[in-house]
């Protein structure tokens, strides 16, 4: 029989292996030449093309734009969010679950109908075709995840801490930093993490918005998958994919809350 | 250590209800340890809070030392509360809890070493300083809460039923440590709790807070032998009374006749007697000129039986019998007490007499 630390540690293992299998693929399809059903292993190998991807201009300006664009909708959100997630949390609010219903409503069409829609509405604004709206469009699915999650961890964390630190003689900023963010840091990690993949992984808010002039890595990923490299198409959506795991691993390495 | 004033403070909430606290008048004074006896729902806790400055009085004012509590922010108070919870931070060891508050008022980590250990010795936790809190249980949690309190130095400690999440012995332990420690260190400290025997066991002083009045404030023992309204009376176990009319020293009604040593403050009293002191004997018994009843509940209580007496009105009497004396619920009996141990109750004011 398993004990429940071999139990819990063979099911980790296998999603652990389930998660990285098409990782894997992709890995070792990024450096195949040949490859084909139904060999186990590629016939001819290639790393030229593979390392020749980081190289190109297109692929390490789309890795910025990315990058620059997940991070500033993650930094928004997490400004505009934690405050929400603190209230809906903490307080007692009139229309409470209204606000949640607006906050995830978008979520609940397909994404072709929200995104044109988002469109539409930014165009008759006049504020379409660059990075700052695409950050603005990638709010609307990153937020409520952020809100969700951190709203959740506060809701979770003992009011009375608060009264603890004030009482030791912390002013209420000095509760936040001393308390209530170490206490809940795994939380708004985990939050800022959510969010930052929610964004990393648009691709038509980003294609709509965008106008075609920002280009993003989902984007080159997608437009390198309907042509015939098969190995230039791995190559990028292996990078796609290494980014959010590193940023899962730091996440997840961080200090401990509750 | 510093005095502390609650004058006619009252407390609602904004978003309407009715008075949580009315009129609440305590004095605490310096170095005292004052008890607050209550009921849940009676308004202890939020007491408490308006010490802390969670809550801000309606009505009335607060002083600390003679100096108004109302707009001080919490922080600056030095007004720290315990809570049945211990809220120890999960992310530092015994020792960053308890040095919390030094390191924030720029201690030198020998020093902060130093008080560490001096506290962790005075509430009998030496050599946790490495634990973590995880690896605490309740009362060793408890005890490093303390010990954090007073590591911040504060004016008055205020503690809102710190033990009762543990079990009896610990509970009972640590009141001893508490007691101890309270004797040693003189702080001003308010303990609210629903227990009666903390209360006894703790209280330089009981306050008797009774659906958000203070009813009664003496001596454990005063309030424990003589408590002066109804609703003091039944948070020191004395849960019946008499109804009838006063003569004097006399107090009748269709029940019979007592005699009370004591002047009752107003016509309006009625008359109790602690469960301990009244007697109850079988009515087949000669010579015997009691109050008539029928025993109506019976319960085991491991050193004695509470007996319940319905009389002849209808009221009721608690008493207290031997294990080795034989009664059965519904057994005619006959109730008596000296008239040392009748005493007058006034009505408490929720009563609405």
């Amino acid at each position: 029989m398993f004990s429940a630390v071999d139990r819990s540690r063979w099911i980790w293992n296998t999603f652990g292996f389930l998660f990285l299998i098409p990782l894997a693929v992709l890995a070792v399809q990024s450096v195949a030449l040949r490859w084909f059903f139904p060999q186990l292993i590629p016939a001819e190998w290639q790393l030229e093309m593979t390392f020749d991807v980081l190289n190109r201009n297109e692929v390490r300006s789309a890795l910025w734009t990315s990058t620059v664009i997940a991070a500033m909708a993650t930094a928004v959100s997490l400004l505009v969010g934690l405050p929400a997630a603190w209230v809906l949390a903490t307080k007692r609010l009139p229309g409470r679950s209204v606000i949640i219903g607006l906050l995830v409503s978008p979520q609940l069409l397909p994404p072709l109908t929200a995104s044109m829609g988002l469109n539409i509405s930014f165009l008759k604004v006049g504020i379409s075709g660059g990075l700052i709206p695409v950050v603005i469009a990638h709010l609307v699915p990153v937020l409520p995840f952020v809100i969700g999650i951190a709203s959740v961890t506060f809701s979770r964390l003992e009011q009375g801490y608060i009264l603890v630190g004030r009482g030791l003689g912390l002013r209420p900023v000095e509760v936040w930093r001393r308390i209530i963010w170490p206490l809940s840091r795994m939380g708004i990690g985990l939050a800022a993490y959510v969010g930052f993949v929610i964004s990393w992984s648009q691709y038509l808010l980003t294609l709509f918005v965008g106008g075609g002039r920002v280009v993003s890595l989902p984007m080159l990923v997608l437009s390198s998958g309907s042509g015939s490299n098969l190995s230039l198409f791995s190559a990028l959506a292996f990078l796609m994919s290494i980014v959010p795991i590193g940023l899962f691993l730091l996440v997840r390495r961080g200090p401990q809350g509750v | 250590m510093s005095d502390v004033t609650i004058d006619a403070v009252g407390y609602r909430y904004e978003r309407g209800g009715g008075d949580v606290l009315a009129d609440v008048s305590l004095e605490v004074s310096s170095g005292e340890l004052l008890c607050v006896l209550g009921t849940s729902g009676s308004g202890k806790s939020t007491l408490l809070h308006l010490l802390t400055g969670l809550f801000e009085p309606s009505k009335g004012r607060i002083l600390v030392d003679d100096k108004p509590m109302s707009g001080v922010p919490s922080h600056k108070r030095q007004i720290i509360l315990l809570s049945q919870k211990a809220l120890l931070f999960p992310f530092t060891s015994v020792e960053g809890n308890v040095a919390f508050s030094p390191r924030l008022r720029g201690q030198s980590k020998r020093e902060r070493a130093r008080r560490v250990a001096e506290l962790l010795d005075l509430v009998g936790l030496s050599g946790f300083e490495s634990r973590m809190p995880n690896e605490l249980s309740g009362g060793e949690a408890q005890r490093v809460a303390l010990a954090r309190a007073l590591a911040a130095d504060p004016t008055v400690l205020l503690m809102d039923e710190p033990f009762s999440n543990l079990d009896t012995p610990i509970r009972s332990e640590l009141q001893g440590v508490f007691r101890e420690l309270h004797e040693r260190q003189k702080l001003t400290t308010m303990f609210v709790t629903h227990q009666l025997d903390e209360a006894m066991a703790l209280g330089d002083r009981v306050a008797c807070l009774v659906d958000g009045r203070i009813e009664m404030v003496d001596t454990p023992v005063d309030v424990y032998q003589r408590p002066s309204t109804t609703g003091a009376a039944h948070l020191v176990g004395v849960e019946h009374w008499l109804e009838g009319e006063w003569h004097g020293l006399r107090f009748s009604g269709p029940w019979g006749t007592v005699e009370v040593d004591e002047e009752p403050t107003d016509s309006g009293c009625v008359v109790a007697a602690r469960p301990e002191h009244v007697n109850v004997t079988a009515s087949t018994a000669k010579g015997l000129d009691g109050i008539q009843g029928v025993i109506a509940d019976l319960r085991y209580r491991g050193a004695h039986f509470d007996v319940t007496v319905e009389l002849l009105d209808g009221s009721c009497l608690r008493t207290q019998t031997a294990v080795n004396e034989s009664h059965a619920v519904g057994d005619s009996v006959s109730v008596s007490a000296s008239p040392g141990a009748w005493f007058p109750l006034r009505k408490s004011d929720t009563e609405g007499t």
